[in-house]
C-alpha cells in the first residue's frame, strides 16, 4: 500500500499538516495533523509501496522503541488513512 | 457591461453581463485605465455549451469534469442527470485569463451564477496573489477590526446583524470573504465587490486586531486557541488553492497570520448581547482582562 498522490506535507509554524492538492483536494476539504513518528510514516507510504508489516520494520530500524508500540502506532496512523481515504486501495 | 477593476493591487479587467449583484457597490473598485500587469475575466451566454475540449481528463465526478493542459485547466459543470451543462470555466494556469460560459437554460439564476462563479474565479486570483480569502464577516466598531469566521450555517450572518443592531458606527469591509493579507508584521483585510448574498462591501484596507472563530452555545465566552485549533480553524474556512505551487505559498500566509493575528473561539448565543459581550472583550472590559489593543 501507499500513500495517493496529490498530498503534500507541510510545516506551519510547529505543526505538521497534510494538505490536498489537485484532485485530492476536489475530494478531500481538510488538512491532517501529523507528529514526528505520523510525518515518518507518511513519507515513508508516499515514496515506497510496503505492506503494514514492512513499514513496522521501517519504523523499529528508525526508532528505538517495543515492537509492540510500533504495531500500536502503526496500526492507528493506518486507521486514520483508511478513515480519510488517502491510502492508494489498488495497492492494498 | 465592461469595468475596469482595482481591488487592492489586483487589477481585473471585467467584462460581465448581469448588475444584479454587483450594483452599485462596485463603482467604489472602478478604474479609468489598467496597468500591465491585470486579469482578464469574461464571461458570456450562450444557447448551447459542449464539452468538446480534446485536454487530459484531470478529475471527474457525478456533475463534474476538470480538464487540463499544459497551460490551461477547464471546468464543465453538469447538470444533475448530466443531461445538459450549465457552465464551462476556462481559464489560464497562472489565471491571467479566465473565461466563464454560462447556460442560457439557467434562466433566472444566471445572474446569481454569474456572482458565484466569477466570485470564486476572483478568490482563485486572490490566492495566486498572496492573498488569505477568509469565509468571515470583517467589519469596524469603534477603532476595532474584527474578523467572525465560520463555514456556512455558522451563524456569521446573524452575529453579524446583532452588531449592525447595537453599534451605529458599524464600518462593513467585507461581510462574506475578505481577503486578508500581511505586511510588516501586520495583517490587513480588504474587501471587493463579492461579498455574499447580501453583497455588503466596502473599498477599504483595516489592520485586523481579531480573528474570532463562532460557536453556537448557552453561555458568552471567548477562550483562546491552541497552535493547532488555530490552523484547522483557519484551513477549513479559506479558499484552498489546488495547485502545490499556490500551496506553499497559501501555508507560508497562514503561519504568518497565526503568528500576528489574536484568534479565539467565541461561544455565542443568538441574542443581541452577544454583540455587546464581543465589544466589551475587545475594550478589555471582562474581568482581569487586558484591551487587545491599543
Amino acid at each position: 500500500m501507499r500513500i495517493k498522490s496529490h498530498y503534500v506535507i507541510k510545516e506551519i509554524g510547529n505543526q505538521i499538516v497534510v494538505v490536498p492538492i489537485e484532485k485530492e483536494a476536489m475530494r478531500f476539504n481538510g488538512i491532517i495533523s501529523l507528529n514526528q513518528t505520523g510525518k515518518f510514516l507518511f513519507e515513508t507510504l508516499q515514496k515506497e509501496d510496503l505492506s503494514k508489516e514492512e513499514l513496522m520494520h521501517k519504523v523499529l530500524e528508525r526508532y528505538e522503541v517495543s515492537k509492540a508500540q510500533v504495531e500500536k502506532d502503526v496500526e492507528s496512523f493506518l486507521e486514520k488513512c483508511m478513515e480519510k481515504a488517502l491510502i492508494d486501495e489498488d495497492n492494498l | 457591461m465592461h469595468r475596469y477593476l482595482k481591488i487592492h493591487d489586483i487589477y481585473i479587467d471585467f467584462n460581465y453581463q448581469f448588475n444584479d449583484f454587483f450594483s452599485s457597490a462596485i463603482n467604489a473598485y472602478e478604474i479609468p485605465h489598467l496597468p500591465k500587469n491585470y486579469h482578464q475575466l469574461n464571461v458570456s451566454i450562450k444557447d448551447h455549451i459542449y464539452d468538446d475540449t480534446t485536454d487530459q481528463l484531470l478529475y471527474q465526478n457525478k456533475t463534474r469534469h476538470i480538464y487540463e493542459s499544459k497551460t490551461t485547466r477547464t471546468i464543465v459543470t453538469y447538470t444533475n442527470d448530466h443531461q445538459d451543462i450549465k457552465h464551462i470555466i476556462t481559464y489560464t494556469k497562472d489565471y491571467k485569463h479566465i473565461h466563464i460560459i454560462l447556460n442560457q437554460k439557467l434562466g433566472q439564476r444566471l445572474a446569481e451564477y454569474e456572482y458565484v462563479l466569477t466570485g470564486f474565479m476572483f478568490m482563485e486570483i486572490a490566492v495566486s496573489r498572496n492573498y488569505l480569502p477568509m469565509h468571515a464577516s470583517a467589519f469596524s466598531i469603534g477603532g476595532h477590526t474584527m474578523l467572525l469566521s465560520g463555514p456556512s450555517k455558522s451563524g456569521k450572518s446573524t452575529q453579524t446583524r446583532f452588531f449592525k443592531n447595537t453599534f451605529d458606527d458599524m464600518f462593513i469591509i467585507n461581510e462574506d470573504k475578505p481577503l486578508l493579507f500581511l505586511k510588516d508584521d501586520q495583517c490587513y483585510a480588504i474587501g471587493s465587490p463579492w461579498s455574499g448574498k447580501d453583497v455588503i462591501n466596502n473599498n477599504a484596507v483595516k489592520e485586523v486586531d481579531a480573528l474570532f472563530f463562532i460557536n453556537q452555545a448557552d453561555t458568552l465566552g471567548v477562550y483562546p486557541l491552541t497552535d493547532k485549533e488555530k490552523i484547522t480553524h483557519v484551513f477549513k474556512n479559506i479558499q484552498k488553492p489546488l495547485y502545490e505551487h499556490f500551496i506553499n505559498h497559501i501555508l507560508e500566509t497562514i503561519n504568518q497570520v497565526i503568528k500576528h493575528v489574536k484568534m479565539y473561539r467565541f461561544d455565542c448565543i443568538n441574542e443581541d448581547r452577544s454583540a455587546t459581550y464581543l465589544y466589551q472583550f475587545m475594550e478589555g472590559r471582562h474581568e482581569n482582562q487586558k484591551p487587545l489593543c491599543n
